[in-house]
């Protein structure tokens, strides 16, 4: 993930993968790793960047052209050295969710008028101009997040942008959200790499990394935040010169759907009652799960529970201490509302997991408190592919260790996995084992498999998890696309993720199945 | 009557290149101590202005010296900031509670150190 942490190393540990119990441990580790390391980082960097700055700043006395350059070179990369470090872990809490966002309704012209004023002295001394329109919009946002995306792109349009020239930032109101636009004239990115700039480290070319002190993870930081509030952000050629950054920020954001593992539209998974005495907890389940496209239904008491649950759902979160009752005493009251025990239950608990034999029999599920999404979800998906044929999947991977690890994450579960290690096994398993989805390592040496499943009818519609070593481009991506395809990269992919995802897409594939086949008959 | 700073860090060479910060850039007196029992002692016998204090430090760290500089009323009007490389949010919550006059975070520049410490004590 980061230069830091190599998570190559990470990924092949028997640790991270075979116990995912033990998942929770590594993660904190790494963050201890992680806030030891950029501290003891600084201490150093302290004396350096003081040093330095006090050398080339004259006040110590005057020295000759050539040392006064040098001293200038190292000042200026100790600064860089310690942006490189804020900006890092900056990605590092933005992306594991250590700092969830805090949103409320934002006046957006509000924090452009911040950003830009912020900005003004830089600008200024770059001879540049900054410009914004005053069109009024106000969404659901986290203000310090946002400010901080428009502060990076205005950062980047003035380091671009020559003298005398001008950045603009426009707000333009849609249906769903608001577009804001950061146009600039500078010397604009090649088309090749309107994408890539987005990613990791990423610059243009080499030579802006030196003149520009860019730590190459602003543009990352950006999109993480924006995708955190359920928006896009992409970059424009200008058609005659420079570039816009488009940031499209939806009005509420859950209202655009699923984000995190499901992009795009998926079927509604159905309605979940949620019945947890506490309302701050009920509104952070809520929201996690109607992003990923469930209808939450909220109860507060064991009565609520009861009315709400007798009017029909599919699934029942139920904190174990609703009302002062221990959730095992409301158990048989809603199995009496439900005899033949259609409707799973998912026990929240802050206790230790019971073991199977303790596991009340009317219990079909159970997660922790404090409730990790991932965990929740995880569950809910399991819960939910229940009893009724078993799914099958395919893994496709040649590396051993790596095809033992991911058969291992759904051992729990109510699926069968195959795993080839070649083409040709891929491929004769595709008949023999009929698989019910796909997980796929493109990194096979021997052939393509995506190519080969395109060209068999039936095979080409199957939901396809592909996973690869490096982050593929919008248009490897498409080539991919068969039926229902999720991406993951392998550094960045925990087992839960995998485990939800697969579950989430086999339970869509059944319901896709199970709605256009007219000889099914639907349970009252 | 230029201002006095007492520095309080374990790491000679912070405490080099933070006093000579202030002493040439602002032309303030400064003294150090390279521990939180020593700083103690520095800061009963000299009565500074007011004190730059590190966090992480081996012995008695510096939650626990603020706290002993509190209790003692030789030093406890004495305004004191925080200079740690600690820099995540749920330290500074830490340090929020415990009632320090500010956090600065290391790296510092060494040319607005002054001014960001008579920023935040309202000196000229």
């Amino acid at each position: 993930m980061t230069p830091i942490l190599d998570q190559g190393r990470f990924s092949g540990s028997v640790l991270s993968f075979r116990d995912i119990s033990q998942r929770s441990a590594l993660d904190r580790l790494k963050d201890e790793f992680i806030s030891t390391v950029s501290h003891e980082l600084r201490t150093p960097l302290t004396s350096i960047r003081g040093a330095l700055g006090l050398l080339s700043s004259g006040i110590l006395g005057e020295m000759n052209e050539k040392a006064a350059n040098l001293l200038r070179i190292a000042s200026t990369n100790s600064d860089r050295l310690v942006r490189l470090i804020n900006d890092i872990l900056d990605l590092e809490r933005i992306q594991s969710g250590k700092e969830p966002l805090a949103f409320r309704p934002v006046q957006l012209a509000e924090i452009v008028g911040q950003a830009i004023d912020g900005m003004q002295p830089v600008a200024e001394a770059a001879g540049v101009q900054l410009i914004h329109d005053t069109t009024q919009a106000e969404i659901a946002a986290d203000p310090d997040r946002l400010l901080q995306v428009l502060t990076n792109l205005l950062s980047n349009a003035v380091k671009f942008s020559a003298p005398n020239s001008t950045i603009s930032v426009i707000l333009r109101p849609g249906e769903t959200g608001v577009t804001l636009s950061v146009i600039d004239h500078g010397r604009g990115i090649p088309a090749d790499k309107l994408e890539a700039i987005f990613g990791r480290f990423q610059q243009v070319d080499a030579s802006d990394s030196r003149q520009k002190g860019g730590s190459g993870l602003g543009l990352a930081i950006c999109r993480t935040i924006v995708q955190q509030h359920s928006g896009r952000i992409w970059a424009e050629r200008n058609p005659v010169r420079g570039s816009t950054f488009r940031v499209l920020l939806p009005y509420k954001p859950e209202a655009t759907g699923v984000i995190g593992l499901l992009p795009g539209n998926e079927p509604g998974q159905g309605t979940v009652l949620l019945a947890d005495a506490n309302q701050a907890t009920r509104q952070q389940v809520a929201a996690q799960l109607s992003r990923h496209g469930y209808k939450v239904v909220e109860a507060a008491t064991v009565e609520q529970t009861l009315t709400a649950a007798s009017a029909g759902v599919e699934a029942i979160l139920l904190d174990t201490s609703l009302d002062g009752m221990n959730g095992w005493e409301i158990l048989p009251m809603l199995r009496r509302l439900d005899p033949r025990a259609r409707t799973p239950i998912v026990l929240l608990s802050v206790a230790g997991r019971p073991s199977p034999e303790v596991l009340p029999a009317d219990a079909a599920g159970w997660v922790a408190k404090p409730l990790d999404e991932d965990a929740l979800l995880g569950e809910l998906a399991r819960v939910f592919c229940g009893p009724g044929e078993k799914a099958r999947i395919l893994v496709v991977e040649d590396d051993e260790d790596l095809a033992q690890v991911i058969s291992t994450i759904f051992s729990r579960d109510t699926i069968t996995v195959q795993v080839a290690h070649t083409l040709q096994e891929a491929l004769d398993a595709c008949f023999t084992f009929q698989p019910n989805l796909l997980v796929l390592d493109i990194g096979l040496p021997d052939g393509d498999v995506v190519d080969w499943l395109r060209q068999h009818e039936d095979l080409a519609r199957l939901p396809l998890v592909i996973y690869s070593g490096r982050e593929l481009t919008p248009a490897e991506r498409r080539q991919l696309t068969l039926g229902p395809t999720h991406f993951l990269a392998k550094a960045r992919v925990q087992p839960q993720q995998l485990e939800a995802l697969v579950l989430t897409m086999l339970r869509s594939s059944r319901q896709m199945e199970e709605a256009s086949d007219p000889a099914h008959v639907q349970q009252p | 009557m230029p201002h006095r700073i007492l520095i309080i860090d374990d790491e000679d060479d912070i405490r080099e290149v933070a006093a000579l910060s202030l002493e040439t850039v602002a032309g303030w007196d400064v003294t150090t101590a390279s521990s939180g029992v020593l700083g103690l002692q520095r800061a009963i016998e000299s009565q500074p202005d007011a004190i730059l204090l590190d966090v992480m430090m081996p012995g008695m760290d510096g939650p626990s010296t603020f706290r002993e500089l509190r209790k003692n009323p030789a030093t406890a009007h004495i305004p004191v900031l925080l200079l740690t490389a600690k820099v995540q949010s749920n330290d500074q919550r830490r340090f929020a509670d415990l009632g320090v006059n500010a956090v600065l975070f290391k790296p510092f520049d060494p040319l607005t150190l002054s001014t960001q410490i008579a920023g935040v004590l309202g000196w000229k």
